[in-house]
């Protein structure tokens, strides 16, 4: 059998009870990911020698007495803006080519405690700046439920890797929807926790006040137990909360749970099958003794949404993306002078879509631009997140779309970056408001495609996000479920 | 946007645009600032106070960082010099 395919939960209860060692599933996955990722392009980047030896290490420190770790034996992939010690870290760009990371990220550290067998690192859009995972400089993933689609972006590797049954579980980064996105579009399960819930040391930044790590899996029991893995404070992200880390009861009752409907997430989105398959989920919930509350009174300002993102987001990548500049990594491309030298490293080695996001958050920040984008934009932001707070106060949580509609298929929408931003309308106010928000599948659309829906809850409640999502998930029907690899019908 | 101010936000970005990537740019941001302009009608209350809480500044403390030589095995052209590696840049003293 092949071990990617299989649950966290159950792969480490095996290894724990010495029914299998780590190197057998080690081979299993190794052995699936040769046979499946030829057709998906979920990997960058395997290293079978090193999987086997870390396989083999976690074996020597079951033998010795210590079986203690939550993800005892369970593959784990890794989207390759995150930092392993010695390993190549390359954010899908060609400026990191060659550059080999000094250090773990925090999020390694603790899966490596826990046990966990690092198993790869995963496609994404250059830089996390994509809804698609085409912008990559070592080529596009393809959606494994219909492999002329999009995975979603950006962590559209970690995603597809994931559905396709390659491994249990994958870690991805989520500035405006990159891992709730990517998730509805492949039917995981992807959970974005609350700003500072995780700490980003090792991770490749794009946009600090956004960026947040997170897990991807095929069951909300999966997610939930990577996320008590990898949360947890750290002084070395100054953004990083010392609050507890609670865990979910992922097997309560949604019975007197308030959750609100707005008619941004529902009522209005243009995809009929969306919308049906979200009223579902409403209608189960409210079976299930959830009071559903319509919140349609607040302007939540979703259709402004994208822009305060992208003003800030670049805004932050422009800045934060300075110090890819030829002298302290990757390629450098030489020109006449320092000035020229930096211009020709970063206009030849960052790809399009990095390049148009840079000059789009130059201007956002430059004299004369400043107060009417980026400083309007930071009280359009708290303003945003001030509506959410005046939801909150009357609900436990809001559930509606993930995506405003299913994969597109692949080059539809590159040529054309207003439309393909679309694609994160509903992603980026939980992102901009800080607030943990997960992705589960909600349906099938009668061609094929997963549709995803998105609970998001309050600050700092991200085990009731997760206990909701069980809840939903008991009553669809929709878990575990690997994704038939080939063309949707 | 018009070109004299693309050629301007690529100066300070610090990026060399190709003559024939240029124009392609030039429409897309022009499209993209257009619809990001829409934040300019968005009804902001004259009080505005920003909410943001739950995240704590470290001490001031200085504290062990990464190992030198791990970073600089990344750098193109580090060189060696008395005292260690260092980092090379193009000469910027005449």
């Amino acid at each position: 059998m092949n071990a990617g395919s299989r649950s966290a939960h159950s792969i480490a209860a095996d290894v724990r009870a010495r029914r299998c060692s780590v190197r057998e599933i080690a081979t299993q996955t190794l052995a699936g990911i040769e046979n499946l990722d030829s057709q998906v392009g979920a990997f960058l980047r395997v290293d079978r020698q090193a999987v086997l030896r870390a396989a083999e290490r976690l074996d020597a420190r079951i033998a010795g007495g210590d079986d203690s770790g939550t993800l005892l034996g369970v593959p784990v992939a890794l989207k390759d803006n995150l930092l392993v010690a010695g390993e190549p870290t390359t954010a899908g760009s060609r400026i990191l080519e060659g550059f080999i990371a000094p250090y773990d990220a925090h999020v390694v550290e603790r899966l490596r405690a826990a046990g966990a067998l690092l198993i790869g690192k995963t496609n994404l859009d250059e830089f996390a700046m994509g809804s698609s995972t085409e912008h990559s400089a070592y080529g596009v993933t393809r959606n494994p439920w219909a492999l002329d689609r999009t995975p979603g972006g950006s962590s559209g590797g970690s995603a597809a890797a994931v559905a396709a049954g390659m491994v249990p579980l994958a870690l991805g980064s989520d500035t405006g929807g990159s891992i709730r996105q990517p998730a509805a579009f492949t039917g995981c399960v992807g959970f974005k926790p609350t700003y500072g819930r995780v700490s980003r040391y090792g991770l490749i930044a794009f946009a600090s006040s956004l960026d947040q790590i997170g897990p991807l899996a095929r069951s909300v029991a999966d997610t939930a137990a990577c996320y008590l893995a990898i949360a947890g404070h750290d002084a070395r992200d100054a953004t990083s909360r010392s609050t507890q880390v609670d865990a979910p009861a992922l097997d309560r009752s949604v019975a007197g749970r308030r959750i609100g409907v707005h008619r941004d997430y529902l009522a209005a989105l243009p995809d009929r099958e969306v919308r049906s398959a979200i009223e579902r989920v409403l209608e189960k919930l409210r079976d299930g003794g959830a009071h559903i509350v319509a919140l349609d009174d607040i302007d939540l300002l979703t259709e402004h949404a994208l822009s305060i993102y992208y003003v800030i987001a670049n805004s932050e990548a422009s800045s934060n993306l300075s110090r890819f500049d030829g002298l302290r990594y990757g390629p450098r491309h030489e020109g006449t002078d320092l000035a020229s030298t930096y211009a020709a490293t970063r206009g030849d080695c960052f790809g399009r879509e990095v390049r148009r996001r840079i000059l789009l958050g130059t201007f956002a920040l430059s004299a004369g631009h400043r107060d009417a984008y980026y400083n309007k934009a930071q009280l359009a932001r708290t303003a945003l997140r001030q509506a959410y707070h005046r939801a909150f106060e009357r609900v436990d949580a809001i559930v509606g779309a993930t995506a405003p509609m299913p994969a597109f298929p692949l080059g539809e929408r590159t040529e054309d970056p207003l439309t393909m931003y679309l694609a994160d309308t509903l992603t980026v106010p939980a992102s901009l408001a800080g607030l943990p928000a997960v992705a589960l599948p909600a349906g099938i659309t009668s061609g094929g495609l997963p549709i995803g829906v998105q609970v998001i809850g309050n600050e700092g409640h991200d085990a009731r996000v997760l206990e909701i999502a069980a809840a939903i998930e008991r009553d669809s029907g929709y878990v575990d479920r690997s994704a038939p690899l080939g063309s949707a019908p | 946007m018009d070109e004299p101010t693309l050629e301007k936000v690529a100066r300070l970005a610090r990026i060399r645009l190709e003559q024939g990537e240029r124009a392609e740019q030039l429409t897309g941001l022009t499209r993209i600032l257009d619809h990001f302009a829409s934040i300019s009608r968005i009804p902001l209350p004259s009080d505005l106070v920003d909410r943001r809480s739950g995240c704590e500044l470290r001490s001031d403390v200085a504290c062990e960082s990464a190992a030198h030589d791990a970073i600089l095995e990344n750098a193109p052209n580090a060189v060696a010099l008395e005292g260690g590696r260092c980092f090379s840049v193009p000469r910027v003293i005449e």
